[in-house]
């Protein structure tokens, strides 16, 4: 019984074809691999998902039930928060405030808020408990993705969609990004990752879709991906494939 | 942009403490106790008006800064709120003999009824479109009051018959009229800090920043928009309310004027959105300079203080967003920085 | 006399100069992703110019083109010192710095010649004309032909000049633009000096037949919003079906319901564009671009 199903999705914008009939699924726990060139449709695929843009046709199921049509807020209260290639972090707010918001979409009180906040600072090291009373727009950019990631998890989802988590990151950071996605996959947490860094992808995935032009080319394991001629000819280009 | 007041802390573990609640009453109580003791004090007509204008600015922006300031949505209509206050109270003391502290009340909840369908059919839009539709709605309000004449008396408005009753919002000393204003201000003040530390807040603030990424993270943004907006235009009313008890007369032109909608805005942006402090630093200072201007140059100068208005919002938006409060935090931030 | 014609010909003429005044938004934001507040002040400003100009003895007709071309110059000045900076920066800042310039400009004009309507009065412009069962004032058939005469002309601008071409090469995709070697900034300065200048423009084709005063000017904006909203933003030929729809809707109501209906009817017609149809008739992009944002 998978969580997620997309079926058929298409989304034009005037002539161009953005997706075209993507189809996948992802199961319980499972970390889902999005990869393939800029322009493949990856994010175009996360905004039709999380509600912001929609599909011209297709189905998108979560546990069930149809969220495709339904507004980002009411997609993110069904179990499916996304984050934003761009960090987007409330500015002006503290690094504590931000995460709250996340927690506010499940309870009422924000000194509730503000404790499941602290409670999710906890997969993050050190860092983001140090960082509590700053303003998010002073943090470093790899921080500000950690904010935004932690305040998409104080939603609690049954599956995150990170828009490539591990941006601009060192070797170091980036295998921190592995070791929480599979923290969240023993929790039973389900994580759509789009990335572009091979390394985090290979190493963090169970299965990857590989998207080019905007069609869904292949879906695999890493193994299967890595070797697939039609993969390495569109995207990846040498052998072993690191980026 | 939202410069955290340095003076009032709006985190939600700073009331935990005895000595930080202490220090937040104190906050409150001595601006408040020195603007009576100052209301108090003055014996001349010209320092009272001064004196009334400025808290009704202050009124007028804090009640904005709620929508504007904190959720970040440009209104440019709320004269059409503050003309729905002080219509709404008068005709239903003229017609109904209604005490216009009730009328307020009536004022307050018909604004928040129209914020709430005006939000509803236009917080999708963002910035500019907003901000003109709201524009849109207070000239329909003043048409409306131009040409209602049966209800509001067209274009010459409606007089209120003054007598000498509290209970009718009458008062024989002039300086009672400038404590009512300071009592709503206190009031409005208390809800603005009690929003900014509840769940609304942390919402609007949200949304103010970043709309999407609010809304990818569970937060209804059109629901908490519309309700900000109702209480913003509720508050603003009820000085509308007070506004026509002091002047014994209301009108279109001057009840809902386009320059009271810029004033609400432009007081709160020019002391510092989102800031508790900000709206209220906006009004002593704007307000102050915009008056002594006007009684030092004359009546041919009547357009002078709107051009120090319009320059102050340019280069205010663009060398200093945060505001009076915004600089002044700074400034102190830097200090502290520097202190061993 | 048909009233339905009389009608229909007066909102078409009308309906030039809308779509005219309302080219420089549509333009302004398509390109720079900017709305300027302060549009309808510069209508305003135009209409004074060639008030002035009348009173030095120029036809307003034969100056127009001058005004066009000064405030085209004052509107790139404009946008280099002023705007540019606002680009980077949260919208808001836009609203503020567009509506603050408005404030200002009014207040400036209302310190220099006074609060007074001025009225430009032409011997010709007042006579009537007959077109089929509608007699037209001929004002409004003259500002009508220069509108139409002045939207093909940028029309053609865009379309068949170098620089026309890398105005709408911005619009499309302004990092695109730039990795061809356009320079934006010097493209943004333009289009601004041309939204402006048109707006301008309109003022001038408008003052023999309505007053100009200086809080003119938001009413000429909310006209412009509303046209741009109806015809979808960043659309020229939007803007010009925009206008003729506005003028013809403002003058059937005008007549069969009341005057002063008028904002009444561009508020509703505001909601029913965004509920309907929000991308507007040509609009280029769906809703969330209404909701503008980057």
């Amino acid at each position: 019984m998978s969580l997620l199903t997309v079926k058929g999705l298409t989304k034009r914008f005037g002539g161009l074809v953005a997706l075209a009939n993507v189809e996948f699924s992802v199961a319980e726990a499972e970390i889902f691999g999005i990869i393939g060139p800029n322009g493949a449709g990856k994010t175009t695929l996360f905004n039709v998902l999380s509600g912001f843009q929609r599909a011209d046709a297709g189905s998108i199921d979560l546990a069930g039930r149809r969220i495709d049509g339904l507004r980002p807020e009411q997609i993110c209260r069904a179990g499916l928060v996304r984050t934003f290639q761009t960090s987007r972090v409330f500015a002006d707010m503290t690094v504590l405030e931000n995460v709250a918001v996340g927690a506010l979409s499940r309870v009422n009180r924000v000194a509730t808020a503000i404790e499941c906040a602290r409670r999710t600072f906890g997969d993050f090291g050190k860092r983001l408990h140090d960082y509590e009373p700053r303003p998010a727009e002073t943090l470093s950019w790899a921080n500000r993705a950690r904010v935004e990631m932690a305040r998409a998890l104080a939603c609690e989802p049954r599956l995150i969609a990170l828009d490539e988590p591990a941006a601009g990151m060192n070797p170091a950071e980036s295998n921190e990004i592995v070791e929480l996605l599979r923290r969240l996959k023993a929790r039973g947490i389900s994580v759509l990752l789009i990335e572009h860094n091979m390394r985090v992808i290979m190493s963090a995935c169970d299965r990857i879709l590989v998207m080019h032009h905007g069609e869904p080319l292949m879906v695999g394991s890493p193994a299967e991906v890595k070797n697939d001629k039609r993969v390495v000819a569109a995207y990846l280009g040498a052998v072993d494939g690191l980026a | 942009m939202h410069a955290d007041s340095p003076t009032i802390s709006t985190s939600a573990d700073s009331l935990a403490s005895p000595s930080a609640r202490f220090r937040t009453t104190l906050q409150f109580l001595v601006p408040t106790v020195l603007a009576a003791l100052l209301i108090g004090s003055t014996t001349q007509q010209y320092h009272l008006d001064l004196l009334f204008q400025v808290l009704l600015g202050a009124l007028l922006a804090s009640a904005w800064n709620i929508v504007g300031g904190y959720a970040g949505q440009i209104a440019l209509g709320h004269a059409g709120f503050y003309a729905i206050g002080a219509y709404t109270s008068t005709i239903l003391l003229l017609r109904f003999g209604i005490s216009p502290w009730i009328g307020m009340l009536a004022g307050a909840a018909l604004a928040a009824l129209c914020a709430s369908i005006l939000g509803i059919l236009t917080l999708r839009l963002r910035g500019p479109f907003f901000a003109m539709s709201t524009v849109a709605f207070a000239e329909i309000v003043r048409l409306t009051a131009t040409h209602w004449e049966s209800v509001t008396g067209g274009t010459r408005g409606l007089w209120i018959s003054w007598k000498p009753d509290a209970w009718l919002m009458g008062f024989s000393d002039r300086r009672a009229y400038a404590l009512v204003a300071l009592g709503l201000l206190v009031l409005v003040t208390a809800v603005s800090f009690a929003i900014a530390r509840s769940k609304l807040g942390y919402l609007l603030r949200a949304i103010g920043s970043d709309e999407d990424a609010a809304r990818s993270v569970g937060v209804r943004s059109s629901a908490a928009k519309v309700l900000a907006f109702s209480i913003s235009g509720a508050f603003t009313a009820m000085a509308g309310t007070l506004s026509a008890q002091y002047a014994l007369s209301i009108d279109p032109p001057t009840f809902s004027s386009f320059e009271i909608s810029i004033q609400a805005a432009l007081l709160s942006a020019v002391g510092g959105m989102g800031t508790i402090a900000g709206p209220i630093v906006g009004a002593v200072t704007m307000v102050t300079t915009s008056n002594l201007l006007r009684s030092t140059l004359g009546g041919q100068f009547g357009a002078l203080h709107l051009l120090i208005y319009g320059i102050a919002l340019v280069l205010v938006m663009l060398f200093m967003r945060g505001g009076i409060v915004g600089l002044w935090t700074r400034v102190a931030k830097r200090r502290h920085v520097l202190k061993p | 006399m048909d009233v339905f014609q009389q009608l229909f010909i007066s909102g078409i003429l009308l309906g030039g100069v809308y779509a005219l005044l309302s080219i420089g938004l549509t333009l302004i934001f398509g390109v720079i992703r900017v709305v300027n507040f302060a549009h309808g002040h510069f209508v305003m400003l135009g209409m004074y110019a060639s008030y002035w100009l009348w009173r030095a003895g120029i036809d307003p007709y034969i100056g127009a083109p001058i005004v066009f071309g000064a405030f085209f110059v004052i509107g790139a000045g404009i946008h280099h010192k002023m705007i540019s900076r606002t680009l980077t920066m949260p919208h808001l800042v836009q609203v503020f710095v567009t509506l603050g310039l408005a404030i200002a400009l009014e207040a400036m004009v209302h310190l220099a010649w006074g609060g007074d309507f001025r009225f430009v009065q032409l011997e010709y412009t007042s006579r009537i004309v007959e077109i089929g069962q509608a007699r037209v004032v001929v004002g409004s058939l003259v500002a009508f032909g220069f509108a139409l005469l002045a939207t093909a002309v940028i029309y053609a601008f865009l379309h068949g000049t170098d620089v026309g071409k890398a105005i709408r090469a911005t619009a499309q995709d302004p990092y695109a633009a730039q990795a061809m070697g356009i320079d934006i900034g010097r493209i943004f300065d333009l289009t601004f000096g041309l939204g402006v200048g048109s707006a301008a423009l309109a003022g001038s084709l408008l003052v023999p037949m309505f007053p100009a005063f200086p809080s003119v000017g938001l009413g000429y904006s909310l006209i412009a919003f509303v046209v741009v909203v109806l015809g979808g933003l960043g659309s020229v030929p939007g803007a010009l079906m925009g206008g003729l729809l506005v003028a013809l809707i403002e003058t059937f109501t005008a007549f069969h319901i009341s005057p002063s209906f008028k904002e009444g009817m561009y508020f509703l017609l505001f909601i029913l564009v965004l509920v309907l149809r929000p991308a507007g008739l040509f609009g280029l992009r769906g809703s969330e671009l209404v909701g503008i944002h980057r």
